[in-house]
């Protein structure tokens, strides 16, 4: 059990990280904007515009930011699929180790079971 | 049963008056914090929220110092077990829970006046400060009453009583803290359903109390 | 009962893929947004499990004569797992209160609501290791979490519709809708499934380990 705790905490702590510290690797939130992504209520975006407007580190869009937009749209993406990847892997070896748990388990049941 | 109720609690004064251990010792406790609060602040005014907030932190410590007496008491003496033979737990539970809503009451009625001289406050709302506080006592000492049951069978009772009784007074705590600062900060206040709140939770509280009781008396 | 719980292993890998690939980000929150689909499931799942708790213990307390003990233990185990489910819900909580609102504790209700199960749960432990020697230990636990399981729901209902909030509407609302995108609703509802197989699984696995330490004792015996 207490591996299982250790494993769900150390991969809550790197989903978290990449969002901690997004360096810059994370698209800003206005280029993000650009490209038509999913809303949320007009409730949920008043009450997050509460959040510092340079939460990301970005100074707002200018041309020079806007053409680079895509650019770093793409090194968005490419984040999101090493940070799945990483999430992925985590999620085998602890499926790894509750089934070997399970297995165990489900012998030592069936020794119990016979006389 | 009605009998036994009024039975029990004049017996339960009687053996308090003739010691005052209880309401010495929770007494003692809400005056030297407050006479410690009043010496650190050295005149310093405090907000009404400030105010609230140290006045129901006296009031929920001198709650675990005293509450649970009169359970620990029956388990010490070792007359919890005659309790058990001798009268229905409804009896039983209704006694003890009337006598820790009464004696809160009294200790109330004792550290009010203390924190107001001290202190030096001023209250806007009398009328709702006083409602908050006493409905808030109430509150306080009928959730308590079965949580001093539990703890009078376990071992570490001192400590393990804030423990468990925190999280159920919460709700309370919360509610009336707000409630006392707004009547303390503002004349004319006045917002009965905090009111209603305090007397439903009180209500719910007392009503599951009864359910278990039985389980957590009998042996 | 136990096959439906391995599910998981499919199900948690696809609310992964769904929750960084599928679904879009919020406008104003930007990727950050994405730990909705860790942190809603987390604390659901806490909820549920204290949940369980309380109705084992009462169906204990009140059929089958206190002699369903394995009842007591299914109790505890879900306790255990919903205090690590809540430590963590607490814990992503703060990082994306960080990001949203600029601090990692606001004593906003909604966090305070997961802080008092917390201490609930605390509460119980703290109470089974004080009656270790006490014959009446599950009763009293049991009657412990009961009376717990009924002064939740002002804390986590009724208190925070009094005082105003930080979480987002979309989420708790007085409509009782969730005000979401679809791609973004199907991923969230994908999430909390396998968070609770995960939950379920983990349970289930607790609750055999226990029925064989018990049988052991009872050979011994």
């Amino acid at each position: 059990m207490k591996q299982v705790i250790i494993t769900c905490m150390l991969s809550l702590l790197c989903v978290t990280g990449q969002f901690v510290n997004p360096g810059d690797d994370i698209a800003p939130p206005n280029a993000v904007e650009v490209s038509g992504t999913g809303t949320m209520s007009h409730g949920f975006h008043t009450a997050f515009s509460l959040r510092p407007e340079n939460a990301f580190g970005d100074t707002g869009t200018t041309p020079a930011t806007a053409s680079a937009a895509p650019a770093e749209q793409t090194t968005g993406n490419d984040v999101l699929y090493r940070v799945t990847g990483v999430i992925l892997i985590i999620w085998i070896v602890l499926g790894i180790y509750l089934f070997s748990i399970d297995r165990k388990i489900s012998a030592l049941e069936r020794s119990s079971r016979e006389p | 049963m009605v009998k036994t109720i009024i039975a029990h609690i004049k017996k339960d004064f009687r053996i308090e008056f003739r010691n005052r251990y209880a309401a010495s010792v929770s007494f003692s406790f809400a005056f030297t914090t407050t006479l410690a609060i009043s010496l650190a602040a050295g005149g310093i005014p405090f907000s009404p929220q400030t105010h609230a907030v140290i006045l129901w932190i006296i009031m929920f410590f001198t709650a675990m110092s005293g509450l649970a007496h009169i359970f620990v008491r029956e388990e010490d003496r070792g007359t919890s077990l005659f309790l058990q033979l001798n009268s229905p737990p409804l009896a039983v539970f209704t006694a003890k829970l009337l006598y820790n809503v009464l004696l809160f009451f009294i200790l109330q009625c004792l550290i009010l006046p203390v924190y107001l001289f001290f202190m030096q406050l001023d209250v806007q709302s009398p009328l709702f400060f006083l409602g908050y506080v006493f409905l808030g006592g109430v509150s306080l000492s009928s959730s308590l009453t079965i949580l001093a049951a539990i703890v009078s069978r376990a071992g570490a009772r001192g400590a393990l009583f804030p423990v468990i009784s925190l999280p159920v007074s919460l709700p309370v705590l919360w509610v009336v803290i707000q409630g006392t600062s707004r009547s303390l900060g503002r004349a004319g206040f006045s917002n009965p359903g905090d009111m209603v709140f305090l007397l439903a939770f009180s209500g719910t509280i007392t009503a599951v109390s009864y359910l278990l009781f039985e389980f957590v008396w009998h042996d | 009962m136990k096959y439906i719980y391995r599910l998981v292993y499919i199900i948690m890998p696809a609310a992964i893929v769904m929750a960084f690939l599928y679904a879009p980000p919020a406008e104003g929150l930007g990727e950050s947004s994405r730990l909705l689909y860790v942190h809603v499931p987390l604390a659901w799942v806490s909820v549920l499990a204290f949940s369980v708790s309380g109705i084992l213990s009462l169906l204990f307390l009140f059929t089958g004569n206190g002699e369903r003990t394995e009842r007591v233990h299914a109790a505890r185990n879900s306790a255990a797992i919903g205090l690590l489910f809540t430590v963590l819900a607490t814990f992503s909580g703060s990082v994306w209160s960080k990001l949203s609102w600029g601090a990692y504790w606001n004593w906003d209700p909604r966090q305070t609501s997961i802080i008092v199960l917390m201490l609930v749960y605390i509460a119980y432990f703290s109470l089974e290791s004080a009656l270790r020697e006490n014959s009446s230990r599950p009763r009293i636990v049991s009657a412990y979490l009961v009376f717990a399981m009924v002064t939740v729901p002002f804390f986590v209902f009724v208190v925070p519709r009094m005082f105003p909030s930080l979480h987002p509407d979309p989420i708790i609302n007085p409509d009782r809708q969730v005000h979401l995108e679809s791609a973004m609703k199907i991923s969230l509802m994908t999430a909390i499934a396998a968070f609770t197989l995960l939950y379920g699984y983990l349970l289930d696995l607790a609750n055999r380990v226990t029925a064989i330490k018990e049988q052991q004792k009872g050979h011994l015996l």
